[in-house]
Order: C-alpha cells, then structure tokens, then sequence
C-alpha cells in the first residue's frame, strides 16, 4: 500500500496495441451486493448484463465490472488469500479521508488498517469492500 | 456525489518493473520504475501501479485456491491479432477459454486477463 510518488527513475516509450477499453473487473460471491456498494461509492450506473455480470458506468467509461464467482475466497490482507491486486484512492487532505470514512462503512466498507500518522502530509487507511477486497482511501496535499 | 473518483489500481507482483513494461507496452502508456514501485500511465492521465510483495504467489484460475481475485479486461479490434501482440510481449494464453468473444492470458506475474472484442 505505497503511496505513489515521482521517484522517476526510468520512463520508456512503448509501441501500441488497439485497446479502446480497459476495465477491473472484481470476484465475488454475491455480485448484487458487491455492486451496489461500488456503484454508491462511485456514483456510478449499473448495467446487468446477465445473471453473472455487473458493470459500472461512470463519466462515460466503464469504471468497475463485478463477475459472479460462486466459490469466492476473500482476500485475507496482508496474511492469509492474497488479495492480488488492490484500488487506491486519493483525496485532498485528511479530512476528506474522514468524511469519505463515514460512507464507506455506512455502505458496508470495513476498515483494515487505520492511518499511522494523521499528521503526516500523505497517508492513507486500508479498507476491505462487502466481498474482502482491499482499497485504500488515500490523503494528498492541496495541489500548490 | 461520489464518495471517490478515479481509481488507481494497484497489481502485487515479485518484479514491479518488468509487470510494468508488460503492460506499458499492451496499452502504449509511459512506464516509471522506482524502488519496489512502478507505474504505467496514459497521457489522458489514468494509471496502473505495481508493487513488490515478499514471497508472490500467482493466481490459480479458475479455482479459488489462490484467487485472481480481480482481473482486467481490455477491449481489441481483433483477438488474433491481439493475442500475437501479447504472446509477443511475454504472456501466456490460458489452456481454459470459456467464452468466444474474449481470451483469457496471463501476464508475466500470472494475473490473468481478457483481450475482448465488443
């Protein structure tokens, strides 16, 4: 859960494929429930596109699909199913991290792992959503 | 109003830099590589970052005994002519294909994902 910084230490241009849409797309047991809440907390509009299937519409792009997978295994971070791959998410300061604290839990978020210094100009908190993945609610300072 | 807006999705991996050239190249997005990090990101601003985890394991898909747990899907003109180009950069296609209108690869850490065609 590294906070991305400018550390760049080599930038590469590369040659291209024709990739017109990129989509994440999460596992889970309950794809209805798992939806709802990313649709809440994106603001988003959910299309179903069969009985195994969601996807979330957001500012004209596909942002999150949900995939029913009946066997699910949570993630159990950091020890235990590895969670693979995990969203972060950045605010303006922390208190935009608290007021965004509040919905996720009221929409069914848990919190993983609280922030380790609220002092600090950057950090972030590790949340799990209804289905166990990991997220990262993350503070930035005000642009200068 | 949205709680959040752009996620910026994080992908465990043993080798951040070489997952990040993978997908640089697929998406033709600027990779930078730093310590135990890299990310790949498109002009229009979208990125995708890589973080080294001690003791990696691969996903074993479709079984849930260590879960993909997530995966991309990723929108082509056409699968074969993708799937040369991803073949070419270093992944593997899955010996399952459950569908026609998508193939499922594996990038060179393992994580599945879908060249798909609309």
């Amino acid at each position: 859960m590294v906070l991305a910084g400018c550390h760049t230490a080599q930038v590469t241009d590369q040659r291209a494929m024709d990739i017109k849409h990129r989509m994440i797309v999460f596992d889970a047991a309950d794809i209805d429930v798992e939806t709802a809440f990313w649709a809440a907390f994106l603001d988003g509009t959910v299309e179903e596109w069969g009985d195994t299937w969601r996807a979330i519409w957001v500012d004209g792009g596909y942002a999150l699909g949900v995939q029913l997978s009946p066997d699910h295994v949570p993630p159990e971070w950091p020890d235990g199913a590895p969670q693979q791959m995990h969203l972060d998410f950045y605010l303006v300061g922390i208190d935009a991290v608290d007021a965004a604290h509040e919905q996720v839990i009221s929409l069914g978020g848990r919190l993983l792992k609280a922030a380790e210094d609220r002092a600090a100009a950057r950090g972030f908190q590790v949340y799990a959503d209804p289905a166990g993945h990991p997220f990262c609610l993350c503070w930035i300072p005000e642009p200068s | 109003m949205a709680i959040a807006r752009f996620p910026s999705i994080v992908i465990d991996c043993p080798d951040p830099g070489a997952l990040a050239t993978f997908y640089g190249a697929m998406l033709d997005w600027k990779v930078e590589v730093s310590a135990g990090w890299a990310e790949v990101r498109a002009d229009y601003g979208h990125c995708i970052s890589f973080q080294q985890v001690e003791d990696y394991t691969p996903p074993v898909w479709p079984d849930q005994k260590v879960p993909q747990q997530m995966h991309f899907d990723v929108i082509v003109d056409d699968l074969d002519v993708g799937e040369a180009a991803v073949l070419d950069l270093g992944a593997t296609k899955h010996d399952h294909q459950p569908g026609t209108t998508f193939r499922v690869f594996l990038d060179p850490a393992g994580h599945p994902f879908c060249l798909c065609v609309e």
